[in-house]
């Protein structure tokens, strides 16, 4: 139902009272290239977040960091990164995993600016993340709080589901073992380095790697578009 | 100009671990950085081919291996290369702004890093030493032939991080040390707490302790401060003179190195106080440490020599011989010159075993004809560096053949004392027992000839195999006319046999060059030094074979070290002289590169563990690959090898 779900989208007109930011995002969407462009030829943006918990609704955003995968190469010099400042300290225990201290976020910009930033920098491109729906809709929780009408309507790709896909294509689920499937256990199997795991920006390039890895092996297995890659 | 991210800080850090990059200053190659591309590489997917319009880009390997293959007319692919983690390659776009002249192929799932030629060009003008870097032909692949050995040397000296040799003096010049700056001193009663205070801010190894008229006392060294108060041994507020050394040991100011040498080693001790009147009655000026001296002269193998010449007593031969390593192992570090230290090293070895000699005719009396001791191999070519195995023979007079059984028995037995000395000394004895104590190579002159005889006129593999160890041989004790004598006759056989030297060509073209690396390394396959580099075999054998058949070629006789063999040759054939000079260097670069494994390793140092060697060794060692692939050509052609079947 996807098209159809497209093709209202298409039909709204764009929301003459948002943002510039948002107007612009509006108008990059409507010109999505079609699923037929060849993987060689598709705009992805590999993103992750770092937040205070895993509530989708309660939880914070902390920080963002994001990288250009374009031509099937990972641009280092298209990124984006920011420490986001919230109001309340982090919670302990993300603090811990993310060595993102309060003092550090003090240093970071405003909601309201990550945001903006974020969504000028992924225009229409493809968003790829580990679990990208978590972070796709910490996005949307802030883009509310920003009182965006809206949220992000980029295609987007899980590189876990998108792992077990390609590797699992004959094995039954009840088999399947999630942590086989984390970022550090990927990493490791498909031999990637993964320094500096666990900041918004390590882990983004360390998923950008994998998603090189990950359409490699999909055009082994016949996927060669990117209507094949959403499927 | 923006501040880098974690990402780019990542490619950066990566970036700054290898050569050329870790030559660029911190800001630029930041910049750098922030223009990379990561590229995923499947196996065996082609990167590029050979013939491609050249990328915008050049690479690194950042994780796996690529393959570089050049496929010349109608020819099969020839491996030039394989390049891993830190790697530069595909720089002919940098370089040359020519077409791709070689296929890159990952060997494996692979991680590069592509950099924008662009961004690195300014680069490239602006600093030395990474035009140096591509201008060695560091980078894999890169043509090699607009680069020279003296170029991988001098990068491999001035890319390296040890300081440059000091040029060492000679024995008898004077000692001019600027004695005045490092005078640290200070009156008995000083706590030994202050004085190693003052010790550590003034950086000094030593303390002299003065009385009020500034005559030396005694001297605190840190050797003394780590064994008496570390150890618990004292307090450390008890006063200095609890601790020092006394008396002190003085000299006049500006002594002779000489002097200066065997006064520290007569007294055992690291620094000689100098005062004005050389004596613990004047005043002290300063002091002279054996520091001093190394950097001044960088040890003292005159004083080794001399040593092993006036010992009475044998069995202080081995632990002389031990200090000639440390000394070998200055020099390599110092980067004094390979032809140098083997000199050096050289003098020292056939000391001993003129000493073993002197020593064996006293037990045995007098030896009944006249003799002389060949030493062969390395050792006769003047180039073992290590103690490897011994290789030696004898040769004694032609006079009585009646009595010849009863004088070989005579010499069998000198051999078998000197070869146990030489043991003793940390030789070993050679496995295929090429020693003067086998009576098969114990011999007199006429049966030396008839071997050579044999060897000469009839090529076969063993006698090719024999003639290339004994044919280095060298006289080293007794009367040299016998020696002298056997080389005549062995010039004037291989002049009458012309397919001697063809064969001998043949021979040395045996063990075959290597072209590339496993990783960046070519390794033995498998046995006991699997993943190692054997570069004796794969490498010096080839240039000391090579260079023996070609100086017998140009009728040279006399000259038996390999580098020499080729200074000369490139006199005798100008039109081949620069080849000459590059095998020369590239043979001296090796025998520095196994002398410090074998140091590293206390071994052979034979076989080369690329873990160990760091990435600007590995490349200076690939780079001299080169010269024994064109060597070996030269050979093909001159000896019109391609017809001897």
């Amino acid at each position: 139902m996807e098209w159809l779900k497209e093709l209202i989208y298409q039909l709204q007109p764009v929301d003459k009272n948002a943002p510039a930011f948002w107007q612009r995002y509006s108008a990059a969407l409507k010109e999505q290239p079609p699923g037929s462009t060849p993987l060689a030829g598709a705009e992805f943006v590999v993103f992750d977040t770092e937040t205070t918990g895993l509530d989708r609704r309660t939880d914070k955003v902390l920080s963002i960091g994001a990288i250009k995968v374009s031509g099937l190469q990972v641009l280092v010099s298209d990124t984006f990164e920011c420490l986001v400042q919230q109001e309340g300290a982090p919670s302990t225990k993300s603090a811990e995993v993310h060595g993102l201290l309060s003092k550090e976020l003090e240093t970071g910009i405003t909601e309201r600016e990550a945001v903006e930033g974020f969504v000028d920098f992924i225009g229409n491109a493809i968003l790829v993340g580990q679990h990208v729906d978590f972070d796709i809709a910490m996005v949307n929780q802030m883009l509310k709080r920003q009182g965006i009408k809206g949220k992000l309507r980029n295609r987007s790709v899980d590189t876990a589901h998108l792992a077990i896909r390609l590797e699992r294509r004959h094995a039954d689920n009840h088999t399947l073992k999630n942590a086989e499937y984390s970022l550090d256990a990927l990493c490791e199997r498909y031999n990637l380095p993964t320094d500096d795991r666990h900041t918004a920006s390590g882990d983004a390039f360390a998923t950008a790697l994998l998603l090189l890895k990950l359409l490699s092996l999909a055009k082994k297995r016949g996927v060669t578009t990117v209507g094949e890659l959403m499927k | 100009m923006k501040p880098s991210n974690v990402i780019q800080e990542r490619v950066h850090e990566f970036l700054n671990a290898y050569p050329p990059f870790n030559l660029i200053d911190s800001e630029k190659l930041r910049d750098l950085a922030r223009q990379v591309r990561v590229l995923y590489l499947e196996p065996e997917q082609v990167l590029f081919s050979q013939g491609d319009t050249a990328h915008e880009f050049f690479y690194v390997v950042r994780q796996g291996s690529v393959r570089l293959e050049q496929t010349t007319e109608g020819g099969n692919p020839k491996l030039l290369d394989v390049c891993d983690e830190g790697d530069v390659f595909g720089v002919r776009a940098l370089i040359a702004k020519k077409n791709y002249s070689s296929t890159a192929t990952s060997a494996e799932e692979s991680l590069v890093y592509a950099i924008p030629i662009i961004a690195f060009e300014p680069i490239l003008t602006e600093n030395p030493q990474v035009a140096l870097y591509f201008a060695a032909g560091f980078a894999a692949g890169q043509p090699v032939r607009n680069s020279t050995m003296r170029d991988a040397n001098k990068a491999r000296v001035g890319l390296s991080t040890i300081a440059p040799a000091s040029i060492p003096l000679h024995l008898e010049d004077t000692l001019k040390i600027d004695t005045s700056k490092n005078i640290v001193a200070c009156p008995p009663d000083t706590s030994i707490r202050l004085a190693a205070q003052m010790m550590s801010d003034k950086d000094s190894s030593f303390m002299m302790v003065v009385d009020a008229e500034e005559r030396p006392l005694g001297i605190l060294t840190d050797t003394d401060l780590r064994r008496q108060v570390v150890a618990g041994h004292v307090a450390i507020d008890d006063p200095v003179e609890v601790i020092m050394s006394a008396p002190v040991i003085t000299t006049v100011p500006n002594p002779p190195m000489a002097d200066a040498l065997i006064n520290m080693i007569r007294n055992k001790v690291k620094h000689l106080c100098v005062t004005t009147d050389g004596t613990i009655n004047s005043r002290a000026l300063g002091v002279l440490t054996e520091h001093d001296l190394l950097l001044a002269q960088g040890n003292n193998p005159a004083v080794l020599i001399s040593e092993i010449r006036q010992t009475r007593d044998i069995a202080s031969l081995p632990a002389v011989r031990d200090r000639a390593e440390e000394l070998l192992l200055k020099y390599l570090e110092q980067e004094v010159s390979i032809s140098f230290i083997a000199n050096i090293i050289t003098e020292i070895n056939d000391a001993i075993i003129v000493r073993a000699l002197q020593h064996a005719e006293k037990e045995l009396g007098e030896p009944p004809v006249h003799y002389c001791w060949l030493s062969l191999g390395s050792e006769g070519r003047e180039e073992q560096l290590l103690r490897t195995d011994q290789d030696n023979a004898l040769v004694f007079e032609d006079k009585n053949i009646a009595l010849e059984k009863e004088h070989q028995g005579y010499f069998l037995k000198l051999g078998a004392i000197v070869r146990d000395i030489l043991v003793q000394c940390g030789f070993e004895k050679c496995p295929a027992d090429m020693m003067a104590s086998n009576p098969k190579w114990c011999q007199p002159l006429h049966t030396w000839k008839q071997y050579f005889y044999n060897w000469i006129h009839e090529p076969t593999e063993e006698a090719l195999m024999h003639t290339s160890i004994f044919y280095d041989y060298r006289p080293v004790y007794g009367d040299f006319s016998l020696s002298r004598q056997l080389t005549d006759y062995i010039y004037e056989n291989i002049q009458q046999e012309r397919i001697f030297l063809p064969f001998l060509a043949k021979h040395a073209l045996q063990s075959p060059p290597p072209l590339s690396f496993f990783r960046n390394f070519i390794v033995e396959r498998g046995g006991e030094h699997k993943n190692e580099f054997d570069i004796k075999l794969r490498a010096m054998t080839p240039l000391v074979d090579a260079a023996r058949v070609l100086t017998l070629d140009n009728r040279v006789a006399g000259e038996n070290n390999t580098f020499k063999r080729f200074e000369k040759l490139a006199e005798l054939e100008p039109q081949n002289a620069e080849l000459y000079r590059e095998a020369a260097m590239a043979y001296e670069i090796m025998m520095r590169f196994r002398a410090l494994s074998g140091l590293r390793n206390k071994n052979s140092g034979r076989y080369l563990n690329p873990n160990q060697l760091n990435k600007l060794e590995r490349q200076t060692l690939r780079s001299t690959f080169k010269p024994i692939s064109d060597i070996q050509e030269l050979l093909q052609v001159r000896f019109q090898l391609n017809y001897l079947g």
